[in-house]
């Protein structure tokens, strides 16, 4: 063992305690022991111990449910269970409650130092284990930054690249050359914009919260409706939008739901055949508000439905053979649980898919946001980093 | 006619760089470049410049902004334009919890998002180099 292990005995029995003090003599081991329940927890809290030896008997420790108690002060603690008379059955139930090993009354000096070496692997084991979670949470916090950063610095070399060659060459070039030079900056910007949105999902939604406000559901339906016009419009699909008056109110923050809603309605009106109709209805009682998009789509497979919310799984193409970016889905399903809430969908392939937004509903006596206010909070949301 | 102006270029993407530079030297501008912000901070020292083209995030984070307050205390160095191009212009804030960019920094600087336009680029560079001969009239 690199440094002494902490070893807390918790035992009523002196001669156990005894013992272990003198089989444990000599060994790089610091050992603290205590006669009962009341004791053992504090010293758990003075002593913090890596490894525990606990007889669930010992007086003040109510049985097995010490196991628990003790993980539950500090999850990091190993804790050996002994004790006298042990079945299978103690046995199962000890390791079932948190214990890692089990040492049964009568042990040998040699049968100690075992379990409390493999305590000891275990206890560094999970210092690793706990060390890598704290980095992988850290990072995940990180995460949206670094990447976009990552991403977006080669893309904005080769973009600023193009600018300049479109204008180097805009007398020698001929126009077949032109045209696709002018493709090229296209998708260039699709993929910059595709970044700043997935930027803009992964950098804000822990703080979402903060923003959060009374709602009107009329305020990010209208909002996205207004945004997704000219391509129904060019698609000829008609949007209607079935909203009860008063509207219901949800807590949340109405630029994030307008970005989920542009995803969802954009997605029906995508899916929509020529002329089609895409209905947006919100219907709400006292704990739910409920916002459905209904389209008269091809619908999605059965196979499909499973993957439909996870990153770059888009199925197909549109009806008018429109790209996505596989991305709209999945933050608009992560925004609408930091709002508490969830999304499903049904479909039957050819005769349409409905999607079913829920969100949790606002108690009435906080007073909602102005129109006004909701589309300032949108703006500062969407707006556009150039 | 009056003297070419000089643009000081810190950024440590090549790629990057020559794209802009191609914008500034066809607009008539003399540009040096440096590719960190150790050789670029003493180019500024060496040499007279009207304007510091700087990139925020080079190296092992934030360099840019060491070297942007590293320019505005220095004596010599301090009335020296300075616009910012940065990819990151939204996550300022988040990426520099508690060390904040100072209000004056930012505010006494011009701050675009790569890529940019080479129109817009060259009409920000314009109306800072306008600036600072307004500011300053007398010094070249």
């Amino acid at each position: 063992m690199p440094k002494a292990a902490r070893v807390l005995v918790l035992d009523g029995e002196a001669a156990v305690r005894d013992a272990v003090a003198a089989t444990l003599r000599g060994e790089a081991v610091e050992l603290a022991t205590a006669a009962d329940g009341a004791a053992g927890m504090a010293c758990l809290r003075d002593f913090r111990p890596d490894l525990v030896v606990v007889d669930p008997d010992t007086p003040g420790c109510g049985g097995s449910g010490v196991f628990e108690r003790i993980r539950e002060a500090d999850p990091s603690i190993v804790v050996i269970a002994t004790g006298r008379g042990a079945t299978v059955g103690s046995a199962v139930e000890a390791m079932r409650r948190g214990a890692f090993d089990v040492l049964p009354k009568p042990f040998v000096p040699e049968a100690l130092r075992l379990a409390l070496r493999r305590g000891a692997e275990e206890r560094a084991r999970e210092a690793v284990a706990l060390a890598r979670r704290r980095e992988r949470e850290l990072l995940g916090a990180q995460f949206g930054a670094v990447v976009t950063h990552e991403l977006r610095a080669p893309l904005a070399a080769l973009r600023q690249n193009l600018a300049v060659l479109e204008r180097e060459l805009a007398a020698v070039a001929s126009e077949g050359q032109r045209a696709r030079l002018g493709r090229v900056q296209v998708r260039a910007d699709e993929l910059l914009a595709l970044i700043d949105t997935w930027r803009g999902a992964a950098v804000d939604l822990a703080s979402l919260g903060a923003r959060f406000a009374a709602v009107p559901v009329r305020v990010p339906i209208d909002r996205a409706l207004e945004t997704l016009a000219a391509v129904a419009a060019r698609k000829a699909v008609e949007i209607a939008a079935v909203v009860p008056e008063p509207p219901p109110v949800v807590w949340g923050d109405a630029g994030t739901l307008t970005e989920v809603l542009v995803n969802i309605v954009g997605n029906a009106v995508k899916y929509s055949r020529e002329g089609g109709r895409v209905v947006v209805t919100a219907a709400a009682d006292a704990r739910e508000v409920r916002l459905t998009v209904a389209d008269a789509g091809p619908g999605i497979l059965p196979e499909e439905l499973g993957s439909l919310f996870d990153a770059f799984s888009t199925l197909r193409p549109g009806a008018a053979g429109e790209p996505g970016s596989g991305l709209g889905l999945p933050i608009s399903r992560r925004i609408v649980a930091a709002h508490g809430g969830s999304i499903r969908v049904d479909s039957t392939p050819g005769t349409g898919s409905t999607f079913v937004i829920t969100l949790p509903t606002h108690r009435r006596d906080v007073p909602p946001v102005t129109d006004g206010t909701a589309a300032a909070v949108g703006a500062r949301v969407k707006e556009d980093p150039r | 006619m009056t003297q070419r102006k000089r643009l000081m270029i810190i950024d440590d993407d090549p790629d990057f760089v020559a794209a802009i530079r191609a914008t500034l030297d066809e607009a008539g501008y003399e540009t040096e470049v440096a590719h960190n912000p150790r050789d670029g901070f003493a180019a500024l020292k060496a040499r007279p410049h009207d304007l510091l083209l700087l990139d925020l995030m080079m190296g092992r984070g934030a360099e840019g902004v060491m070297v942007a307050r590293k320019v505005r205390k220095d004596p010599a160095l301090k009335h020296l334009p300075i616009l910012i191009l940065t990819g990151i212009r939204q996550q300022i804030a988040y990426l520099f919890p508690g060390q904040g960019v100072d209000r004056d920094f930012v505010s006494l600087s011009e701050l675009l998002e790569k890529p940019v336009k080479p129109e817009l680029l060259l009409e920000r560079v314009g109306a800072l180099l306008a600036g600072a001969a307004t500011a300053a009239p007398g010094v070249s």
